[in-house]
């Protein structure tokens, strides 16, 4: 039951009537489970991509389908689609609104036919993974809130409905270190347990340590889709793109520059220091 | 939307002072609002159609808000003709009255709007925002004698014009991302209605107080109290062209008037 | 309640003239939104409620003056009248709040805007009648219309603008009228 894009293509209108050409001829299919990073520079139509398959804007060609079903089709239930979806936007801080954690948290929950009982129960859940205690923080106001609490509230807004899906827009852009890895634990945690999870990000350091497919964009088209793996591992590839291939392949890269090689399929900081690791106990082995 | 209506182009009515044009302007709108006679209105057409001949701006550009608009001018026909009160109805039934003086005064008023939005629109079409807000600020020049701080109303309008954009982008970001949490506008129960667009307001209102609260933090740092004795570009001198358009628009006021 | 600086209430005007000429664009986006629902209205009830009378008086006038000039609406032959409306709705609301101290900050909310909205629209509807009205037909029915076509407009004022005020404490942006403890929250 995925998320598939057909031959999608859109354009915004421009303040002169003119049309500027955002994404071109994109067919990509996200399955469940995935965890997909979607890298690339400012204004190649990242964020135009998630907004498609979350259905906040229609293709001017080309069909979105969710679970095989045209979701801009008339007569789709959206409804539907904003329970299995959940997009989080980029600074997610600024949509809290209600007086309290608890009401705000909830409001993605509202239109559903649930009990009291078991939005309350949802409502708990979500802001328990967020590493909140629920009976400290549900009757406090979201708007006084530190700015990493408010984010965290935010992201469990976007989960109290359970998504299938969960697509995030550069979640991690200005969080401090132990914040960054504390909410990279926990989307990886919630995949493990079978959340789809698509993040837009500049990072490529947590891209290649916690995704395993990444779709590189550029100008508006699908330059590159592969295992995480392939992709960080053509190292020249993503120099002509000018994008980062994390931290770890990066030295790596270096340290085969100056003579020790290193295998490229080291993407990962365990990978890099086995590699070195080997190499060295090779030198000393030939010392002896 | 609309925001740069301003269409730059190389016209008398472009180059003419933004201060002049605007009371030129008023001018002529006392002129269309005094106007009574077949051939009063029949001058105004005229004068309207060297205006726009003048400015070179397309008829469509400048005919557009009346387009948008057809249905309302339709509304104030019928609410002027129907509720006109007069002695000699052709039929009238409870507070409805239908009449030949009705009509008449129904036709006065959609023509009068439909030239006061015309003028209005040439105005916007011709002058830039920065060159407007400059002008009504030195218009406004007088009130200081009110005990008026024209240079604080000018600095906070200025401010306003420049917070526009973002503010704008923000607003469109937050429907958004509230639309993805499953936000619904359509609800028919007045209160539920209401309530339903807090979830845009409330985030559309922070983010934007937060913004001018970054910027007056930053202005106090700085020693910024008020925009007095702040050194201020001198006036442009008027040329001959501003002044032969507002005296020309003076002299039709008056005959307008008079007539 | 102490007091904003006037360079913070200056830029906070600002900020409200802006959503003036915003909010109206922002929500001709949202379907059924309708004419009842007066976006332009808000700020500049804000801005009376939390800036003061000067402040309110210069968003109600500079408000639409500025949208008209950027947007084209409201249309120019409208914009006198409406000018002088929201005008006294900014004058009256920061007028009331200075004078009407009650203890309690959603009962000094609500009283200054029914007072300012309902003394607003009769002045409003009088300066009309007088000066701007181009059509003469009576005022009884114009006080009617207004009034009946206004009531909506008024209740989802009353619902809206409390919580906005009420949220921007939280978010301390603006100080609290009264200091906790005296707040019944």
């Amino acid at each position: 039951m995925p998320i598939e894009l057909e031959s999608v293509s859109f354009a915004y209108k421009s303040a002169d009537g003119s049309e500027i050409q955002a994404l071109r001829d994109i067919s990509i299919k996200i399955g469940d489970g995935e965890f997909v990073g979607i890298m690339g520079h400012t204004g190649c139509g990242k964020t135009t991509l998630i907004q498609l398959m979350a259905g906040l804007l229609t293709p001017v060609s080309g069909s979105v389908l969710f679970d095989g079903l045209d979701i801009n089709m008339r007569d789709y239930d959206r409804a539907k689609l904003r329970e299995a979806v959940s997009l989080v936007f980029q600074f997610p801080e600024y949509q809290l609104f209600e007086s309290t954690v608890e009401r705000d948290v909830a409001f993605g929950l509202k239109h559903s036919r649930q009990s009291r009982d078991e939005i309350s129960e949802r409502v708990r859940w979500s802001l328990e993974i967020m590493g909140f205690d629920f009976d400290l923080i549900r009757k406090k106001s979201p708007l006084s809130l530190s700015g990493g609490e408010k984010r965290r509230v935010a992201i469990a807004g976007a989960l109290v409905t359970k998504p299938r899906y969960l697509i995030f827009d550069e979640p991690i852009a200005g969080l401090d270190q132990m914040s960054r890895n504390a909410f990279l634990e926990i989307i990886d945690e919630l995949n493990r347990e079978g959340t789809a999870v698509v993040m837009v990000s500049h990072n490529a350091d947590a891209i290649s340590e916690y995704c395993k497919r990444v779709i590189i964009f550029s100008d508006g088209e699908l330059v590159t889709d592969g295992a995480v793996k392939e992709v960080f591992s053509d190292i020249n590839k993503l120099e002509e793109l000018y994008l980062n291939a994390g931290t770890p392949r990066t030295i790596g890269h270096m340290l085969s520059g100056h003579g020790m090689e290193i295998s490229d399929k080291a993407t990962s900081y365990d990978e890099l220091l086995f590699a070195i690791k080997s190499k060295l106990q090779n030198v000393e082995r030939t010392l002896h | 939307m609309l925001i740069g209506k301003f269409v730059p182009i190389n016209s008398i009515i472009h180059r003419l002072d933004a201060r002049m044009k605007i009371v030129s302007l008023i001018f002529l709108l006392v002129a269309v609002i005094s106007t009574s006679t077949v051939y009063g209105y029949a001058a105004i057409i005229m004068v309207l159609t060297v205006i726009i001949w003048l400015s070179k701006l397309s008829l469509f550009a400048v005919l557009s808000p009346i387009r948008r608009l057809w249905l309302f001018f339709i509304v104030i026909f019928f609410m002027n003709a129907f509720f006109f009160s007069s002695d000699n109805p052709l039929f009238s039934w409870w507070i409805i009255s239908f009449s030949g003086e009705g009509i008449r005064q129904g036709i006065k008023v959609v023509f009068n709007v439909c030239v006061v939005m015309i003028l209005g629109n040439v105005l916007t079409l011709s002058t830039s925002p920065i060159d407007m807000t400059n002008a009504l600020s030195s218009l406004l020049t007088p009130l200081k004698l009110l005990r008026v701080p024209v240079e604080d109303v000018a600095m906070i309008i200025n401010i306003a014009i420049q917070f526009v954009p973002t503010i704008l982008e923000e607003s469109n970001m937050i429907r958004k991302a509230q639309t993805a949490r499953g936000a619904h506008f359509e609800s028919r129960k007045l209160r539920e209605k209401a309530l339903s667009f807090l979830p845009l307001l409330i985030p559309i209102f922070i983010s934007s107080f937060r913004r001018a609260d970054e910027l007056s933090l930053a202005m106090e740092a700085r020693g910024y109290r008020n925009a007095k004795r702040r050194t201020k570009k001198a006036g442009v001198p008027f040329r001959v062209l501003d002044v032969t358009a507002v005296a020309a628009c003076f002299v039709i006021c008056i005959i307008q008037i008079y007539i | 309640m102490e007091k904003m600086s006037y360079v913070k209430c200056s830029i906070f005007t600002a900020a409200c003239i802006a959503l003036c000429i915003v909010l109206p664009m922002a929500f001709h986006a949202v379907p059924m939104a309708g004419p009842r629902f007066l976006p332009m209205h808000i700020p500049v009830l804000l801005c009376g409620l939390i800036c003061g009378w000067p402040f309110g008086l210069l968003t109600g006038l500079a408000g639409p003056l500025l949208s008209s000039l950027l947007t084209g609406m409201p249309p120019q032959a409208f914009l006198p009248s409406m000018m002088v409306e929201l005008g006294f709705y900014g004058l009256l609301t920061g007028l009331m709040m200075q004078f009407v101290r009650t203890k309690k900050v959603y009962l000094d909310l609500y009283i200054s805007l029914v007072t300012a909205m309902v003394i607003g629209r009769i002045l409003a509807g009088i300066s009309r009648a007088l000066i701007f009205s181009a059509g003469e037909y009576s005022m009884a029915v114009w006080t009617t219309s207004f009034f009946v076509t206004a009531l909506p407009g008024i209740i989802i004022q009353i619902i809206l603008l409390p919580s906005i005020v009420f949220a921007l404490e939280a978010a301390r942006l603006i100080p609290r009228r009264y200091p906790k403890g005296l707040n019944d929250k």
